[in-house]
């Protein structure tokens, strides 16, 4: 049998080993994207774009005039490096999207940031937070001011929501008001609910009817799955005593709605689910939605 | 001989039984610590499997010891099984005793009244406001109960105190009330909440039943015949947590509460309100009905006092008012022991009407099919609220038609294709006013399947599967050779975006995995339970092992985590394995996996080479499991495309990557996940 000498086989297995590293070349990819304030969808220009690598800087952009950037960045052309593109300025949340480049090759097409202003900030949902809604702003019944009426619209939706889903097996909601969030011509406030991680936002205008008040409320779906914000109006509700307070079933039929194509957008049939079975206990009829549900779930 | 007198002896044996066994029971026991014994028994189990010497060992042994004779004076205490008569020589022996004690303890002793055949639990009422009614109404459900009860045999335990979120655990209400009922094995729970109203108290009722298709317990199995594939069609409860009343009551009425149930504590001489009292109703201490004279009974503690008391005598008015719901879910038990119940009044809540027609259909199904589809047949005029009775109706048609066969002609029989249908449209019908159905959704599975339509089976059966992935990622190891293993964040994030609830270990200990696989709900069989390990393992013996960051390699069955286990213990549906390994062996491996009962995609790589494919395997999964993978674009993604999907993605981008799907023998390649829905993804 043919046997190379020993030396060359220590040869032959370094230069094997060996060659990953030499092989390593660089490439240089492109990364493109876009920068809006996302309670108003406007362009934000000047904002700082950085791209890092496991904590070492490799790139950086300023958006320019209609908030696009233009970075590039070199990363080795073997092999998969993931990296990070982090966007921030003064005024907004910072944020930042994963990239992963394979054998050189970007994996992603576009990088739009949709920034939160700090002043919406402190309403931001946690990413586990279970069907998130947002109680925005109301404008006050004139010359009768009332205290804080998102919060106590919060309280009555709760109550209500919390009830039924939990008869229906569904998680509860996590509702919290903001007063910070309200409608801004762009979009219904579609931006701004999607930027705080939110499903559902509600939003409207609140006056007196003796003895109690009659609510207008927006209801606007993040995911858009129910086309234009519902628009409901709840006579007699009890803003005295919140946690009695009841408001028109349309009212919690759309926020139900809302957290269905959330739970949706997240492959969660089994969560969106429970939750038509609660909007179906709400109304004698089961609502619209239930049929997207059932089509997207594939049910027959 | 023997059988002629075993036939006489029976009778004798069952009178002697119900002789000493109280027909109707009751107790009263504190909420929270109820749950605190669960919790820690659950927390001595898990002790218990990462004690790992002797020291650690009889600690354990010493709670375990304390807690077991708090339960047995607490409860009833039956003999255990096998009696400690002698010192235990081993901590081996004492370890397996354990186990099984444990597990007795959880079946019967933590269990009250394990005979009954009827056992309802009355939770206290959660109740915020300053009237402070929970304990006083949960008395008064549960004693009304006790005492107007239609079953024959009959217990009730009245949980008092902690309805708020215990600090431990943080369990909610609701949350308490079902992990206690479930695991208890309560047939009907009764609970309920106070808030405030506009001018005074919002009483509001609620009751849960729980079904078990084997005793025909508000749910009931039609067996399908041989030709058709044995599979059983069910019908059950679908309106099983339900709302029994709301009563809305002034501050003053809530003193009556107070005092109807003060006064019903006492126990008396002699059945009249004037009678002198004699004592009161201990808590804590098990007593059962000795006689009943018109609304009162003579209640005998056990082991101790006896005396007269009555609900209906002391609760008047408004309270009087609050037995009306109380007496429906005693309507519901009844139906659950087998008794036809009679129906709600007209002024309860709507639920209680959509629950008798479900409970009364169920109740004809056992005996009387046809009666079962007359009483369910207008289910289509009650839209939403006739979800279950359109499922009763069609297995009530089932069940008539496979009874009215000769008993000769049953396993060969099959349905006309016109019956096939229109039992199919039902079933669909009933997923049309409510899409998460179980029962529906189970019935047209199975008819699907006869049909030989396996992936519209499939489909129904997938959808409403709750999704629950761990990833591990072990780099850092203690005593074994550290791993540039990546890209576990990335999968996490890609299986969450596919619908699965994520736990994500970095470098985790074996304590730690086994928590989060403990953690997981193994109760539905067609629920998704992935598991994502890179690290390494190794074979020890028969067993192969999953090495945590603290393994040990001189004792891998005590510090590893078993994959054999994974399947029998944690129910996990796939697992989805980065590891190294040297080259000879991956033939051998793959063999070993093949025989360890569970569907897994494992990617082998050399140990000796260098890892240049670090992270791909998480990265190509994440993009298949992602959508990319579904090649025939059907919807779902089985073993088979994700194994093709990472290799092919390798293969195209200039990787070496020994990937392999093991399947389950005899089984269909399982489906992995289902893609995001493309219109509803921006």
């Amino acid at each position: 049998m043919f046997r190379l000498p020993l030396l060359t086989r220590i040869a032959v297995s370094s230069v094997f080993f060996g060659l990953m590293p030499i092989a390593a070349f660089a490439a240089d990819v492109v990364l493109v994207g876009t920068v809006t304030d996302a309670s108003d969808g406007r362009p934000v220009v000047g904002a700082t774009i950085t791209v890092d690598d496991g904590g070492r800087q490799i790139g950086n952009a300023r958006s320019g005039s209609g908030g696009t950037f233009r970075v590039t960045v070199t990363v080795e052309d073997s092999g998969l490096h993931p990296f990070k593109v982090i966007t921030e300025d003064a005024g907004y949340r910072s944020a930042d999207m994963d990239a992963e480049a394979l054998n050189g090759n970007l994996q992603q097409d576009a990088f739009d940031f949709s920034l939160l202003p700090n002043d919406l900030a402190p309403c931001l949902f946690s990413s586990s937070a279970r069907h998130p809604v947002v109680v925005g702003h109301f404008f006050e019944p004139p010359g009768d001011p009332i205290s804080d009426i998102p919060g106590r619209l919060s309280l009555a939706l709760q109550e209500e929501l919390d009830l039924h889903l939990q008869l229906a097996r569904a998680p509860s909601p996590t509702i919290a008001d903001c007063d910070g969030a309200q409608f801004t011509g762009v979009d219904d406030g579609r931006g701004i609910a999607r930027a705080l991680n939110a499903h559902a936002l509600l939003y409207g205008s609140v006056t007196r009817q003796q003895p109690h008040y009659k609510v207008k409320a927006r209801i606007i779906d993040a995911h858009d799955s129910n086309g234009p914000a519902v628009r409901t109006t709840s006579a007699g509700v009890d803003l005295a005593n919140p946690d009695e307070a009841k408001m028109h079933p349309k009212v919690y039929v759309a926020i139900l709605s809302a957290m269905a194509a959330g739970a949706l957008t997240r492959n969660d049939c089994a969560g969106a689910l429970s939750i038509a079975d609660a909007a179906s206990r709400l109304s004698e009829t089961a609502p619209d939605f239930v049929n997207e549900v059932q089509q997207v779930c594939e049910l027959p | 001989m023997t059988t002629g007198l075993r036939k006489r002896f029976l009778p004798i044996f069952a009178i002697v039984c119900v002789v000493f066994t109280p027909a109707h029971a009751g107790i009263d026991v504190g909420l929270d610590r109820e749950m605190q014994d669960l919790q820690e028994l659950e927390r001595l189990v898990q002790d218990i499997e990462s004690a790992e010497s002797e020291e650690e060992l009889r600690p354990i042994i010493e709670r375990w010891n304390r807690l077991k004779n708090q339960l047995r004076q607490r409860r009833r205490a039956p003999e255990m099984p096998h009696p400690a008569t002698r010192q235990i020589q081993s901590l081996e022996r004492e370890l397996a005793r354990l186990g099984s004690e444990i597990a007795t303890i959880r079946e019967e002793i933590l269990r009250y009244f394990p005979k009954a055949n009827n056992r309802v639990a009355v939770f206290t009422f959660d109740d915020s406001t300053e009237a402070e009614l929970g304990d006083a109404l949960s008395f008064i459900v549960s004693k009304h109960m006790l005492f107007s009860t239609r079953v024959r045999s009959f217990a009730v335990v009245n949980f008092q105190e902690g309805a708020a979120p215990s600090e431990r655990g943080d369990v909610a209400y609701f949350e308490k009330v079902d992990k206690l009922t479930r695991d208890q094995d309560y047939s009907v729970a009764v609970w309920g909440r106070v808030t405030r109203a506009r001018r005074g108290l919002r009483i509001d009722t609620f009751g849960q039943a729980y079904p078990n298709p084997e005793i025909n317990r508000y749910a009931v199995d039609v067996q399908l015949p041989e030709a058709m594939g044995s599979e059983s069609l069910s019908a059950g409860l679908v309106h099983d947590r339900f709302q029994l009343d709301t009563l809305l009551v002034d501050y003053d009425d809530a003193n009556e509460f107070q005092d109807a149930a003060e006064r019903i504590r006492e126990l008396r001489g002699s059945p009249s309100i004037d009678a002198e009292v004699i004592s009161r109703l201990p808590e804590d201490k098990r007593y059962y009905i000795a006689e009943a004279e018109g609304d009162w009974v003579r209640l005998q503690v056990r082991g101790g006092q006896t005396g007269w008391t009555s609900v209906r005598a002391f609760c008047n008015n408004t309270c009087a008012r609050f037995l009306v719901a109380v007496d429906f879910a005693n309507e519901v038990v009844a139906a659950g022991g087998g008794v036809k119940p009679r129906p709600p009044p007209e002024d309860l809540n709507d639920d209680t009407r959509f629950v008798y027609r479900e409970i009364a259909a169920l109740h004809a199904l056992v005996e009387d099919p046809g009666k079962a589809a007359q009483l369910s047949n207008d289910f289509a005029d009650l839209g939403f609220r006739g979800t279950g009775l359109a499922n009763i109706h069609s297995v009530a048609n089932v069940s008539a038609a496979l009874r009215a066969l000769p008993q000769a002609d049953f396993a060969t029989y099959r349905f006309e294709p016109e019956f096939f249908q229109a039992r199919t449209q039902d079933f669909q019908q009933a997923l049309t006013l409510s899409p998460s159905e179980k029962y529906a959704q189970k019935n047209l599975q199975a008819l699907l399947q006869y049909s030989g339509d396996t992936k519209a089976s499939q489909r129904v059966k997938f959808r409403s599967h709750r999704k629950s992935a761990i990833v591990v990622q072990i780099g850092n190891y203690q005593q074994l050779a550290d791993l540039a293993n990546t890209g576990a964040t990335r999968l996490a994030k890609a299986l969450e975006h596919a619908g699965y609830e994520i736990t994500l270990l970095v470098d985790a200990t074996r304590a730690e995995i086994l928590g989060a696989l403990d953690s997981i709900d193994t109760s539905s069989a067609t629920a998704s339970r992935l598991l994502f390990f890179s690290g390494h393992t190794t074979s020890v013996g028969d067993g192969m092992y999953l090495m945590p960051a603290d393994a040990n390699p001189d004792r891998v069955s005590a510090t590893g985590i078993g994959v054999g286990e994974l399947a029998e213990r944690f129910r996990t549906s796939l697992l989805l394995l980065d590891t190294a390994f040297p080259e000879a062996l991956v033939a051998d491996v793959s063999t070993r996996f093949g025989q360890l009962g569970l569907d897994a995609l494992v990617h082998l790589s050399d140990a000796q080479r260098a890892r240049n494919d670090s992270g791909l395997f998480p990265y190509f999964i994440g993009r298949g499991i992602s959508g990319a993978a579904d090649v025939d674009n059907d919807g779902f993604i089985d073993l088979k495309e994700l194994e093709l999907f990472v290799s092919d993605e390798a293969h195209r981008n200039g990787f070496q990557m020994n990937v392999q799907a093991i399947a389950r023998a005899g089984r269909a390649a399982a489906i992995v996940s289902a893609p995001v829905h493309n219109e509803l993804q921006r």
